[in-house]
């Protein structure tokens, strides 16, 4: 299993109120899956992603990432899995501005202890990989939505992690670039790459596997996804739709 | 994260702000500037004083008519005599030089040229000896003169320079309140004491003072001791023979490493005070740097929020934000560094006669200070961003 998830808790405390973003959730996602997390906003689904991802820690339960338990490290061993194990695809991107895009997915490299002679190589091959080979030395602003996600996935994928974290990933950008992003994740699951995806639109959850749905911090329904849908196909209806509309 | 990395990362840092980062490193270098050119002033004064002080011979001290802390001296009559030099030099037991001496203001003439400031001193013939003094022309005068109160005397390069003018002063005579002076001798250019202008001098046998001035009454007595580890010794002798003469406050026997000493201590509160000063100055910097660095890093916050999330640690933009910091400190600190220099060389540039130079003790001082105050106020800031929550440094517009 390369992620278990038990019984996680997590309470918010505002002052002398407490608020439960998370209620007890157990889940297990199996190496190479593509499984998609649904809910409302409110429903804890960014908390869990938060939590998964070693950016917070929860109040209660515990969380083992190939076997191995982050909920009691400390806070550098905690930045050594997000930077090695861990792979982040935001809604907004998070890029630094002022480096240009071969900068941004080479940052990860800065804070590993990895040796440096292949880092340039990687990053400009992930690049490749993502379709922005021309885009290399553009910096944030000069690129599309969905061009600054495949940076980001880029960036994702520089240190070979165990899992992607992809939170809303098609949220922030129009929905032909977005259906090219589902095509870029379902080519990397295709690989072999596990990922674990917030959404709150069910025809973007449609291209993963597995739909959990979240309510009020619990896992209220388990879905496996029957048909499938494949971006790189839909891609091909939208272009042929769009050329009949033209003639 | 290793150190070329760190500094890469601060540099555009501190690029992405050009003008901000400038003003910043301006209120260093001024800090920087204003410690090394303070320091390097005040111990160039003090320098400037030792030598003044050590200039007048080596080995000395100086009997005064007055004991400075009972009297203003200068009000008062000297009870000092020609006989009580004489005293000492017989008595001594060690080996020592005695110079008595009066000093008397006088219109001194040469052809139709005045002079009205130059100093008469009357003296014995051993002061080219006591005050490590050499003539540069003619002779000093001898025993012989001093017997016979001859009218001869040898002049400073002062008098020598503005009443005789190129022409050979030796053998002329020198008119002094309207009497004929022989020139015997030229003594070498002294330069200053203080304010005092050594060279404006003409030194007269004291028993000629005596006898045209009327007095006897001494400036001062200066012994010179052929061994220095006799000074301390040979003072204890003369206060006892004085003693015998004199009461305890008409004289007062002070040694040139006691002059020295005080000066040493006003200096010493110069610098002290000028450092300060300068100090001050320079934690102004600092907290220009604090207050650029607090601002830098919660503009920053998005930006250290990615950055942990890619799996910076806390130590990692500790340092990121500490070598900003620190960059600005010792950029400031190398210009304001470059710029004494500069100063310096305008300095005595206009001024040739003040020997100005940077200190390097004043220049490892400030680069030293620059780099803590780098580090004092850059921590708060670095610490600060350090411990950021990634969740809520993530999320910050």
């Amino acid at each position: 299993m390369i992620l278990s998830i038990r019984n996680v808790v997590k309470i918010y405390e505002l002052g002398s109120i407490k608020v439960p973003a998370l209620r007890g959730v157990s889940l297990e996602v199996e190496e190479g899956s593509f499984v998609s997390i649904m809910g409302a906003s409110g429903s804890g689904k960014s908390t869990l992603m938060n939590i998964i991802g070693c950016l917070d820690r929860p109040t209660e339960g515990s969380i083992a990432i190939e076997g191995i338990e982050t909920t009691k490290m400390d806070r550098s061993q905690l930045a050594y899995v997000r930077n090695k194990k861990i792979g982040f695809i935001f809604q907004s991107f998070n890029l630094l501005p002022r480096a240009s895009a071969l900068a941004n997915v080479m940052l990860p490299f800065l804070y590993s202890d990895q040796p440096k002679n292949q880092h340039r190589e990687k990053a400009l091959k992930l690049l490749k990989s993502v379709g922005l080979e021309d885009r290399i030395m553009h910096k944030p602003n000069e690129l599309s939505g969905g061009q600054k996600q495949r940076v980001a996935i880029a960036r994702a994928l520089v240190n070979d992690p165990a899992i992607i974290l992809a939170d809303e990933p098609t949220g922030n950008i129009d929905s032909r670039s977005g259906l090219e992003i589902m095509a870029l994740l379902q080519q990397l699951n295709d690989k072999g790459m596990t990922i674990l995806m917030v959404t709150h639109d069910h025809y973007i959850a449609q291209h993963s596997q597995r739909i959990i749905h979240l309510s009020d911090g619990r896992i209220i329904r388990e879905e496996i996804v029957k048909e499938r849908k494949c971006a790189l196909k839909e891609l091909e209806k939208r272009s042929t739709l769009e050329r009949e509309e033209m003639s | 994260m290793k150190l070329p990395e760190i500094t890469h990362l601060s540099l555009e840092g501190l690029r992405a702000n050009k003008l901000r980062s400038l003003l910043t490193v301006l209120g260093v270098i001024i800090g920087v500037s204003a410690i090394v050119l303070l320091i390097s002033l005040s111990l160039e004064v003090r320098s400037q004083i030792t030598g003044t002080i050590k200039s007048l011979g080596s080995n000395l001290y100086v009997i005064f008519p007055a004991n400075p802390q009972s009297y203003n001296v200068q009000f008062v009559a000297s009870k000092l005599r020609p006989t009580h030099a004489k005293e000492i030099t017989q008595k001594s037991s060690y080996n020592v030089s005695v110079s008595p001496m009066i000093n008397k203001t006088a219109i001194v003439k040469y052809g139709k040229r005045t002079r009205s400031t130059t100093v008469i001193t009357g003296t014995s013939p051993n002061l080219p000896y006591v005050r490590d003094w050499k003539v540069v022309r003619g002779s000093f005068f001898k025993r012989s003169d001093l017997a016979s109160k001859r009218k001869v005397c040898v002049i400073g390069q002062t008098v020598n320079r503005d009443l005789f003018r190129g022409v050979d002063a030796i053998g002329r005579n020198l008119v002094v309140n309207g009497r004929n002076f022989k020139v015997v001798g030229i003594m070498e250019r002294k330069g200053l004491f203080f304010n005092i202008n050594l060279d404006d001098q003409a030194f007269i046998p004291i028993t000629t003072v005596q006898k045209f001035f009327n007095t006897s009454e001494l400036n001062f007595i200066t012994v010179k001791v052929s061994d220095a580890k006799h000074i301390e010794a040979s003072m204890a002798e003369a206060r006892r023979i004085l003693a015998k003469h004199l009461d305890k406050n008409d004289f007062h026997v002070q040694s040139q490493g006691q002059t020295l000493d005080t000066f040493y201590q006003i200096t010493s509160i110069l610098t002290i005070m000028l450092g300060a000063i300068a100090t001050i100055s320079l934690v102004v910097g600092g907290i220009g740097i604090m207050n650029i660095m607090t601002v830098a890093v919660t503009e920053r916050t998005k930006e250290i929020g990615i950055r942990k999330a890619v799996g910076a640690k806390d130590s990692d933009i500790l340092f990121q934000f500490l070598a900003e910091a620190i960059i600005i400190s010792l950029l400031g600190g190398v210009i304001g560094i470059a710029a004494s220099f500069l100063v310096a060389y305008f300095i005595s540039f206009f001024y040739p006669t003040f020997h100005f130079s940077i200190s390097y003790l004043a220049v490892m001082v400030a680069i030293l200070f620059a780099f803590s105050m780098g580090t004092f106020f850059g921590v708060y800031p670095a610490y600060k961003a350090a411990n950021l929550d990634p969740i809520i440094a993530l999320h910050y517009e």
